[in-house]
């Protein structure tokens, strides 16, 4: 098969079982760029340039499904984290509203499957880090009363009862506050994102929650070692737990190479004054102005299928996924610049000889599974139990 | 203006005659519509009659509060720990009831003002699920005929405190999604010397999700000019005349007439220490409102939610108290008409208002 073949299967392959995609950060590029001014960054026509994202590209790319990132800035804290992650949630609701023919709110696998029959993409919504709940379950139960599905459990800082991978640990993993929170998602029906979070974590959360987890945007630690993978000890727990582990795309995450031009880099940004994960224009120029005395090693689709095949091999074929993080990393991998790249990808895996089941189960049916099985548990636990009330 | 069609006038009137005799004099014989009173039973079996047609919708009752901090009430019986449960309310005939989400000011923590909000949203949503034969969640006017079609109390969420909306609305649109109705703009920085150019903004956004205004503990300059600004109108969720007592919280002539130029509503308070300590005091404070504000702006919001302790008017120490305040109303003339807006009538209206409004400014896209 030609690499034009490969590539027209791809495509063909995404019309009938379409990308779920576990993280895209478009609500916090629009908050950043234009305030929410939705009229500014109009999706339905091509903001190339501007953003990864907008949706004749999230058409070409075959997206069904995708799990819009509500995240706020991990140094907010307390009512500001909460009523930032509002902010969020009102904005992919207005999102939504403004692209009706193209988007539609999604609160349950069902609604994913409605969505696909129906050609729309699922819109569902995830929390990036638990200090949007400001150690209150009745925060958390207000976001998933809001739609929000998932939440990751912290973000590039460790908080109140969660270590974070990026950040000096305190807890050893989970604290007791934090184990209730994992229950009360399994209660709720919201699943647990194990992305960001220290391996610590990870091991703790998996051993506490009832329901599937996932990692939203998260690669493998074997093959590149980066505290933002997954160890293999840990990716061969997903079996039993019946979670999903979505590769991300994100080059400083998945290309060792990439991982030493990062930290140079990152350093470059601190010294001019900017957070090292800016992706203002300005952040940008600066970005690319110090790319041009050292290149930027180069991602590629066949980098993510590198991740993919191992964790095929660990995870098994049904506990693995895709989560790019586009519109939340500055830079792409050649081939999946945008949300049009995924049939590159999966033209790569054809090419590996992965299955057609094998790539279904990988864009489409693995990731709606979890949410399924997450949302059975919810309703066995809910219906012994009520509310939890705990506090920090 | 919306067409009651909800309202069934019907019951009472066959429960009783009228006799051309009892027109009514006295204090309160200057309401609107006035028609003769019944004849027949003594004021309080009146009061009882009247209130099954129409009963009370009270505009403030902290049981949310309390129950957070004592969540060891079961209100499903009568319950000595605290004085709303639902027999008592229902014995009140009350048929509707907004449920304060505000916290005392001593238990704000600063940077958590809101999470408490969503805390005191859950424990009230969690009331509704745990007394699902008495609690019913209203959203709008038509839940609140709906529930009393079906023998609930027809609950409303609110009202929220205005602080929590710091620079956006998406914290205000977040509540109006998870079933809050009301907001009191009290205390925020938006609404303290005067009405700021984001508080304007606050109240169309209200307006257009149709959500009340609550002028509860405002200034009388800012309660004028929320009331001017709303498109829709405003209550008061519990006060009393400040001619007759000038306490802080009660409302003064100038806001009570501002409040009837809004169509607005100012619901009386059954806290002593703003009405004095009998249930006639309370009575003279509802016909003080209702001649300033007229019998359209005039209802109920007796603010109880408590546990013991907490001085009550004589015969208005719970929810069971309000046929005695209706029957006092009655004994001073109060015609039908005045007293079914006053219990019911009123805060229908002004819920379908907000409603009527918000669909006009659907066209607005969100601020």
């Amino acid at each position: 098969m030609s690499a034009a073949q490969r590539l027209s299967e791809a495509r063909e392959l995404l019309a009938e079982h379409p990308v779920v995609d576990g993280h895209n950060d478009l609500p916090w590029a629009l908050r950043e760029q234009v305030r929410y001014d939705l009229a500014r960054r109009d999706i339905a026509d091509d903001q190339s340039g501007r953003l990864h994202t907008d949706i004749p590209r999230l058409r070409a790319g075959g997206v069904g499904a995708q799990f819009w990132s509500v995240y706020v800035r991990s140094d907010y804290a307390g009512d500001t984290a909460v009523s930032a992650t509002l902010e969020q949630i009102d904005a992919v609701a207005q999102l939504i509203d403004r692209y009706p023919a193209d988007l539609v709110r999604a609160l349950t696998a069902d609604d994913m499957e409605a969505a696909r029959a129906d050609g729309r993409i699922a819109s569902l919504m995830g929390a990036e880090g638990g200090h949007s709940i400001n150690n209150s379950l009745a925060t958390l139960r207000a976001l998933h009363q809001l739609g929000v599905r998932y939440m990751t459990l912290t973000h590039n800082d460790t908080i109140d009862w969660a270590d974070s991978a990026t950040d000096e640990p305190r807890h050893g993993g989970l604290s007791d506050f934090g184990r209730e929170v994992v229950r009360e998602m399994n209660r709720i029906g919201m699943l647990v994102d194990l992305s960001h979070v220290a391996a610590t974590t990870m091991r703790d959360a998996l051993a506490v929650s009832a329901a599937p987890v996932i990692f939203s945007h998260s690669s493998s630690l074997a093959v590149c070692e980066h505290p933002r993978n997954i160890p293999d000890d840990v990716l061969e727990q997903l079996p039993a737990n019946g979670g999903v582990a979505m590769a991300t795309f994100v080059p400083k995450f998945i290309l060792p190479a990439a991982v030493e031009w990062t930290l140079a880099a990152d350093e470059n940004l601190r010294a001019h004054g900017f957070h090292h994960l800016d992706t203002t224009p300005e952040a940008m120029a600066l970005h690319r102005a110090f790319e041009a005395g050292r290149p930027r090693p180069v991602a590629t689709a066949a980098t993510v299928a590198d991740h993919l095949d191992h964790m095929r091999e660990v995870a098994g074929v049904d506990h693995i996924g895709i989560g790019g993080d586009y519109d939340g990393t500055a830079f792409t991998p050649a081939g999946l610049d945008d949300v049009a790249g995924y049939p590159n990808l999966i033209a790569e895996l054809l090419a590996r000889g992965w299955s057609r089941a094998d790539l279904a189960k990988l864009t489409w049916s693995n990731a709606v599974r979890a949410l399924r099985d997450a949302e059975a548990v919810a309703r066995e636990l809910s219906a012994s139990r009520g509310p939890s009330n705990a506090v920090l | 203006m919306a067409d009651l069609q909800d309202e069934p006038h019907s019951a009472y009137a066959a429960h009783t005659a009228y006799t051309a005799d009892t027109v009514p004099t006295g204090p309160g014989a200057a309401g609107a519509e006035d028609a003769p009173a019944p004849v027949t039973g003594s004021a309080l079996d009146r009061a009882v009659a009247l209130l099954s047609v129409h009963p009370v919708a009270d505009g403030h009752n902290t049981l949310v509060w309390t129950l957070r901090q004592s969540p060891y009430h079961d209100i499903d019986t009568p319950d000595s720990g605290v004085d709303t449960d639902i027999p008592r309310l229902r014995a009140g005939g009350v048929g509707a009831q907004f449920w304060s989400l505000m916290l005392p000011r001593e238990a704000e923590a600063a940077d958590q003002v809101l999470s408490d909000t969503l805390d005191q949203i859950d424990v009230a949503l969690a009331l509704m699920r745990r007394y699902p034969d008495g609690l019913c969640l209203a959203l709008t006017a038509d839940d609140m005929a709906d529930a009393r079609n079906r023998g609930r109390i027809a609950s409303f969420l609110g009202p929220v405190p205005g602080r929590t909306l710091t620079d956006s609305l998406g914290a205000l649109r977040a509540f109006h999604a998870l079933g809050v109705r009301i907001l009191a703009p009290a205390g925020a920085p938006w609404a303290g010397e005067e009405l700021t150019p984001f508080g304007h903004e606050v109240v169309k956004e209200m307006n257009r999700l149709a959500m009340l205004v609550d002028l509860t503990g405002c200034t009388p300059e800012v309660a004028c000019q929320l009331a001017g600004a709303s498109k829709a109108p405003v209550i008061v969720s519990h006060t009393a005349a400040a001619a007759l007592n000038p306490h802080p919280g009660n409302v003064t002539d100038e806001v009570l007439l501002a409040l009837r130029a809004a169509q607005g509503l100012a619901m009386v308070t059954f806290d002593t220490a703003q009405t004095g300590d009998s249930l006639h005091a309370v009575a003279d404070h509802v016909e003080h409102v209702r001649a300033v504000a007229g019998p359209h702006g005039v209802g109920l919001g007796a603010t109880f939610g408590t546990e013991p302790g907490v001085p009550r008017p004589t015969g208005l120490t719970d929810p069971s108290g309000y046929p005695r305040l209706i029957a006092e109303l009655l004994d001073r003339g109060w015609s039908e008409t005045d007293l079914a807006l006053l219990t019911w009538g009123n805060a229908q209206r002004v819920l379908r208002d907000a409603e009527f409004t918000a669909r006009a400014a659907q066209h607005r896209r969100p601020a």
